[in-house]
């Protein structure tokens, strides 16, 4: 069984670019981080290149930028997954007007938040539950199809602002009920 | 921009739902490119995405794991690893000059462009080779490092017939066909070490290529069709 330790090793001698590192890395996270990929993607091809240049880049420099913080080492590669499979989602949609997606800094954190990550595993899906069911799915939707205030407006059809209303006060329960 | 109000009373601070909405990413345009800098240049509001991005990969708790295809980490490792032999290939500069060659059916000396880019640790070839179908429907190029005896080879045109294999031979004189392998059919590019006591003999050999039963020949000579040849020439 690989721990959370063993991957934060792992991740930790990949970015001193050890080789047996990168492969043991790569044995214990890619299925994980495959089917989050082909989840958002829902193409095979595309996810292979995706999952490709996920390791591709922790490699060449991503794998320094994991700090041991707040985040559990499959949490902090599971956003990477997703992330890089957004970004290739919004590629391929010539009608939004995004380029590339965000870089998300690494705020450098300090221990102090190591302790609180294991508690937060499927907290949310419990705070999700609590909000309207339409609005729990735009979340959803947004997290794992890449919808945009524009894609949930037109998908639920209900005018621009008013998604952004609707979905504003929802992330304000849903940081109400995190915060519990 | 956001004209509705989230409410004054509450507690929520406003980065907190921007730090929300940079995390779904639900933003676009000027809202998104605004946020994203923010998220670089602001530590204290990069830590709410954090917190936020935290949060939000545990939905992906519930996907269940699905085993990537086999050959993909060894793609992975073509591009990361410096000695791979996609990387040195791409180094030897040499794909552009053979692309260039033209479709003249015999051996050409080939001229490697080599420009500033090369790196001081690049390997450098002592000797090409191109190998060619009549009709050109199969074109394998070749560059051998003498000095360490690696064979690196790139199937440009043609690939093996469904269920067949590519065997590359080495032919020295009137020596018989000596086998270096088969080519990968994922790959197009190959590394080979040829075998010690060849190495005093590659130049001014043949190479050849056959096609053979899937996994290559079982007798240790040729036993399908030789589509292309070629002769390995100093540079």
């Amino acid at each position: 069984m690989t721990t959370r330790q063993d991957i934060e090793d792992m991740i930790f001698r990949v970015a001193l670019q050890d080789r047996s590192a990168f492969e043991a890395l790569y044995s214990a996270t890619s299925a994980k981080l495959f089917g989050i990929i082909l989840r958002v993607l829902k193409d095979r091809a595309a996810a292979e290149e995706v999952l490709q240049e996920v390791y591709l880049r922790l490699w060449q420099g991503g794998a320094e930028t994991f700090a041991t913080g707040k985040a559990s080492p499959i949490s902090w590669l599971a956003t990477i997954a997703r992330n890089r499979s957004i970004d290739r989602l919004r590629k391929k949609r010539p009608s939004s007007p995004l380029e590339d997606a965000p870089e998300i800094a690494e705020p450098g954190l300090g221990p102090e938040g190591l302790a609180i990550a294991a508690s937060e595993r499927a907290q949310i899906n419990g705070c999700l539950d609590e909000l309207n069911p339409d609005r729990a799915a735009a979340v959803r939707g947004a997290y794992l199809d890449g919808d945009t205030y524009a894609d949930l407006a037109a998908r639920f059809d209900v005018p621009l602002n008013t998604m952004r209303t609707w979905l504003r006060r929802s992330l304000i329960s849903l940081k109400d009920c995190l915060s519990k | 921009m956001s004209d509705e109000s989230i409410n004054p009373e509450d507690d929520i601070p406003r980065d907190d739902v921007l730090a929300a909405e940079l995390s779904l990413g639900l933003l676009t345009g000027d809202e998104l490119a605004q946020a994203a800098r923010r998220a670089r240049i602001d530590q204290t509001f990069a830590g709410l995405v954090e917190d936020w991005d935290i949060h939000f990969s545990t939905l992906t708790d519930d996907i269940a794991p699905v085993a990537p295809p086999k050959g993909v980490f060894k793609k992975i490792k073509a591009d990361a690893y410096p000695e791979s032999p996609k990387r040195i290939w791409q180094n030897l500069g040499i794909v552009p000059a053979f692309l260039c060659a033209g479709a003249a059916a015999i051996t050409l000396l080939v001229a490697l462009q080599f420009g500033g880019y090369m790196q001081p640790d690049t390997v450098t070839p002592t000797s090409v080779a191109r190998v060619v179908a009549q009709d050109n429907s199969l074109v394998v190029a070749a560059a051998y490092v003498g000095d360490s005896g690696q064979l690196f080879v790139e199937r440009q045109v043609g690939a093996s017939a469904q269920g067949r294999s590519l065997e590359l031979w080495v032919i020295a004189g009137d020596a018989a066909p000596v086998s270096l392998g088969i080519l990968a059919i994922d790959e197009t590019i190959d590394e080979i070490i040829v075998p010690e006591n060849l190495r005093d003999q590659m130049v001014g050999a043949t190479l050849a290529i056959s096609d053979e039963p899937f996994g290559g020949s079982p007798t240790g000579a040729p036993t399908g069709a030789v589509l292309a040849a070629g002769e390995i020439t100093t540079l």
